[in-house]
């Protein structure tokens, strides 16, 4: 039972340390902001009360020491070097190996934390009183000072109770402070009727008179502060509370005051009563559920459609109407804002800032986009290998960068948009670039291309991505061994996502990765080829034509159609896959977007829209070429999910390779047919023939 | 002489392919079930006979004639399809194996079981446990989760996938 909370405090820890080092990192930008001192100062608080309360006491007592030069930050007694900031990062990573230490994953190291300890002490001036009981409060702890009268407006928010807190226990604590005299002010409760027992809808007004400053009252709210309204001022003179009361209470002001608070009020609920943490697993399995859920409607209104019941057919429909709404629902709870993964990365280009001594801005752009938490999950490595190869290789350094007539700060972007069904993320900097002769003469260097071989610029480009191919001139730490891009690639794979590169040589370089919303269930359409069923992502279909007999007829051989005045080169399914059936009368051209273009895929028939939950085809046929996946008709047969792009790619490569195999013989032979200049299709033809 | 890997009397599967008759561990066997419709993944090779649905997951199957350098298997109607559970590189891992007929489940203790012959049977020796022994008949005792490891997987693959490419360009 203790372990789960201590795991949950684990979590919640961890949670926490992101926020401390994301405020550290924002303090970075803007020194003198009070809020987000407050906010790292919170963090660490959390930390420190509730890692004393579930039993780590290393944890507490760091966080305690650390909290409290944050106090002195915070009273304005200290000012937020560069030096306090990189330290206090480091006092953060070492919570985090203390925490990890503590659920067995390595050794923390005491002598560090003493070492960052010191070190913060020095920068604080003054030594850091250590405590013996990490978990009493700072405020208690505050200079003690004159007794002053002070003037405490609370009103909590509606939802305080439901959260746990309990306004005595705040009265008992901040009568520890001082003599404390409290009025309740009830106007804001409603009638009898009207009365909601789980929300709060009392004020107060407090007169505490202390000796603790105005910080160690506030501390005293710490946890509920986002979501009430509280005002501490000094009690204007000696003046009785009965008299001050009614004016401070007056209805003119009330209203106004909800009206300020509201905003906040409003904000603390969103974040915070109105989220429960969920383990991935649950999740998981919610929506494996959910994907069998929509395989067996599926095969319900194939039932039904057999059966001539109404009855049976409006309980179909309105199942189906349920399915896909579930559907939608349970997907989107996996969706995450891509915020946190992005955030992550400040503190991997501040460091490599400094470790390269470059300055790096990094802007990020969309972090609110939505992406399948397996997505998300998946992403952080190709990110990484992206920004550090951007920081090594693409960032100059400042005298380089003045030199050619840049600012000497240099930008990273990190974008998020969405695009139909898919998400582009892409990582671009203004550096130097990436220079294609120079990747041109690696590439014939290590073998990957003829010397003579036209490419395109982004072709030439995309062969960065091979494995061990770097044009770094020396290996560093952070980068140019070659394994980054080839590690973006295969994970981007994985995903089912691809990579486009640009570069414009001395003005930047830009990796764009293209990945689907989730891997779960996709919008598909089913299409028929003889006996075999298919399924095309509806992301990548573009329209559907009829291929006649006389369409046939007229490209006079070549596999070509005309939609719409584009020329569109096809596939015929049955014959590249080597489906055998009796010719069909009447074909159909799937015309499919893929990376290189426009093309037609022939099947025989397309049968609509399906909704496709994607199974795994398992690990023995991962590699199988053009197929993603496979999923599970209505009838219990199975249909295969086509991968557009990797159909086409693999006729192209299938084409290429003949030609290749193909040339000795046709040198041998010189008194040959004249080569057709469009040997292209021409070759595209004879696969066809021999293949049958 | 036994074979030392096995040490207490175990119960296997059998079944035939052609007239050998072969056995499997049955703690690795799922389930067994009548031949279904397998639909069939393009371009990959011949022993990879394609994947079916079983209860709404979708398993592979492969022709293990086909691994045992046999002719394909051809559909009758005692063929059936055994679901194995096996580790691949420590991964657990479903699939189906083509089996002319089920025969049963039988005892069998480890001193009538013989280290596999380096010559003289026609599957690679490498993919069988033991030669087991009942009445008169040989029973050979796979070791599957060999037979399907990544390595020969691989090898698979390399000489079966070539095989199209060189018939396109013949």
């Amino acid at each position: 039972m203790i372990d789960r909370f201590k795991e949950g405090f684990q979590e919640e820890a961890r949670e926490l340390l992101g926020e401390l080092e994301a405020a550290l990192l924002e303090l970075d930008q803007k020194r003198d902001a009070p809020e987000i001192v407050g906010r790292a100062f919170r963090a660490l608080h959390t930390i420190k009360g509730s890692g004393a309360m579930f039993g780590f006491d290393d944890v507490a007592a760091f966080a305690h020491n650390f909290e409290a030069v944050f106090d002195r930050l915070r009273k304005g007694e200290l000012a937020a070097t560069t030096d306090l900031i990189n330290l206090s990062l480091a006092a953060g990573d070492q919570i985090k190996t203390m925490l990890d230490a503590a659920s067995g994953r390595g050794p923390a190291d005491p002598a560090r934390a003493a070492q960052i300890l010191a070190g913060l002490e020095g920068l604080a001036g003054s030594p850091i009183a250590p405590s013996s009981s990490p978990g009493a409060h700072a405020g208690a702890s505050a200079a003690p000072g004159a007794v002053v009268a002070w003037r405490i407006h609370f009103r909590p928010g509606p939802d305080v109770i439901l959260n746990g807190t309990n306004p005595l226990l705040l009265f008992r604590e901040l009568r520890e402070l001082g003599p404390l005299e409290v009025q309740l002010d009830a106007s804001h409760v409603p009638p009898l009727g009207e009365i909601d027992p789980e929300r709060c809808y009392l004020a107060w007004s407090l007169l505490l008179r202390t000796a603790a400053g105005r910080v160690a009252i506030r501390d005293v709210f710490i946890f509920i502060e986002d979501e009430c309204e509280i005002r501490v001022e000094p009690a204007s003179g000696e003046l009785p509370a009965a008299a001050v009361l009614p004016a401070s209470l007056a209805p003119a002001q009330l209203p106004k005051a909800a009206r300020d608070s509201g905003g906040m009020a409003a904000a603390g609920a969103a974040g915070v009563a109105s989220s429960i943490r969920v383990s991935a697993e649950k999740l998981d399995q919610l929506v494996n559920l959910v994907g069998e859920l929509v395989t067996v409607q599926a095969r319900l209104s194939a039932v039904s459609a057999r059966r001539d019941d109404p009855d049976i057919q409006s309980i179909s429909e309105e199942i189906d109407r349920l399915t896909s709404e579930l559907r939608e629902n349970s997907m989107s709870i996996r969706m995450l804002p891509l915020r946190n993964t992005f955030e992550r990365f400040r503190r991997l280009v501040h460091d490599l800032g400094m470790e390269l001594h470059k300055q790096v801005d990094l802007v990020i752009e969309g972090a609110s986009t939505e992406l399948d938490k397996t997505v998300i999950d998946q992403l952080n490595d190709p990110l990484v290998h992206l920004i550090r190869n951007s920081m090594d290789h693409g960032i100059e350094t400042p005298e380089a960068r003045r030199a050619a007539g840049k600012p000497a700060t240099a930008t990273i972007r990190l974008c998020a948009q969405h695009s139909g069904a898919q998400v582009l993320i892409r990582v671009s900097d203004d550096g130097r670039g990436l220079d294609a002769a120079a990747v041109r003469a690696r590439a014939v260097e290590q073998g990957l291309i003829d010397p003579s071989a036209q490419l395109s610029e982004s072709a030439l480009f995309s062969l960065i991505l091979a494995p061990g191919f770097s044009t770094a001139k020396k290996v560093t730490d952070v980068s140019g061994r070659g394994v980054g891009m080839d590690v973006v690639r295969r994970s981007v794979e994985t995903l089912r996502g691809s990579i486009e590169i640009s570069s414009q040589p001395g003005a930047g370089f830009s990796v764009t990765l293209r990945l689907p919303l989730t891997l779960a269930i996709i919008d598909g359409l089913l299409v028929r080829v003889g006996e075999a069923y298919f399924v095309l992502p509806l992301a990548h279909s573009l329209e559907c034509v009829e291929l006649t007999r006389q369409d046939i007829h007229d490209s006079h051989g070549n596999h070509l159609a005309n939609v719409r005045g584009e020329t569109i080169p096809y596939i015929r399914l049955s014959e590249h896959f080597v489906i055998e059936r009796p010719p069909p009368e009447h074909e159909q051209i799937m015309v499919v977007d893929t990376e290189e273009g426009h093309y037609g895929l022939v099947v025989d028939e397309v049968l609509g829209n399906h909704q496709t939950v994607i199974k795994n085809l398992g690990r023995l046929f991962r590699d199988v070429p053009m197929v993603s996946g496979a999923t599970i008709l209505g009838n219990g047969t199975v249909a295969l999910i086509l991968d557009p792009h990797r159909v086409v790619h693999n006729v192209v490569q299938l084409i290429s390779e003949r030609r290749r195999s193909d040339k000795p013989r046709r040198q041998a032979r010189p008194a040959g047919p004249p080569v057709n200049h469009d040997q292209f299709k021409q070759r595209k033809n004879s696969i066809d023939v021999t293949e049958r | 002489m036994s074979v030392t890997e096995i040490t207490e009397t175990r119960q296997y599967l059998t079944f035939r392919l052609g007239d050998e008759v072969f056995a499997i561990d049955v703690a690795k066997v799922r389930e067994v079930l009548d031949f279904t419709t397998i639909t069939k993944i393009p371009r990959t090779p011949d022993f990879m006979s394609g994947v079916i649905n079983l209860r709404g997951n979708v398993v592979p199957v492969v022709d293990l004639r086909l691994c045992f350098e046999m002719s394909k298997t051809e559909k009758t109607v005692n063929t059936c399809i055994v679901v194995v559970e096996m580790l691949v590189d420590g991964e657990s891992n479903v699939m189906g194996a083509l089996a002319d007929s089920v025969e049963e489940v039988i005892d069998l203790e480890p001193e009538h079981i013989q280290p596999p012959p380096r010559i003289g049977v026609k599957i690679r020796t490498d993919f069988i446990k033991g030669m087991g022994k009942r009445d008169t008949q040989l029973i050979m005792i796979l070791d599957i989760d060999r037979v399907f490891s990544t390595e020969e997987w691989s090898a698979f693959h390399g000489s079966e996938s070539a095989k199209p490419l060189a018939e396109l360009s013949a």
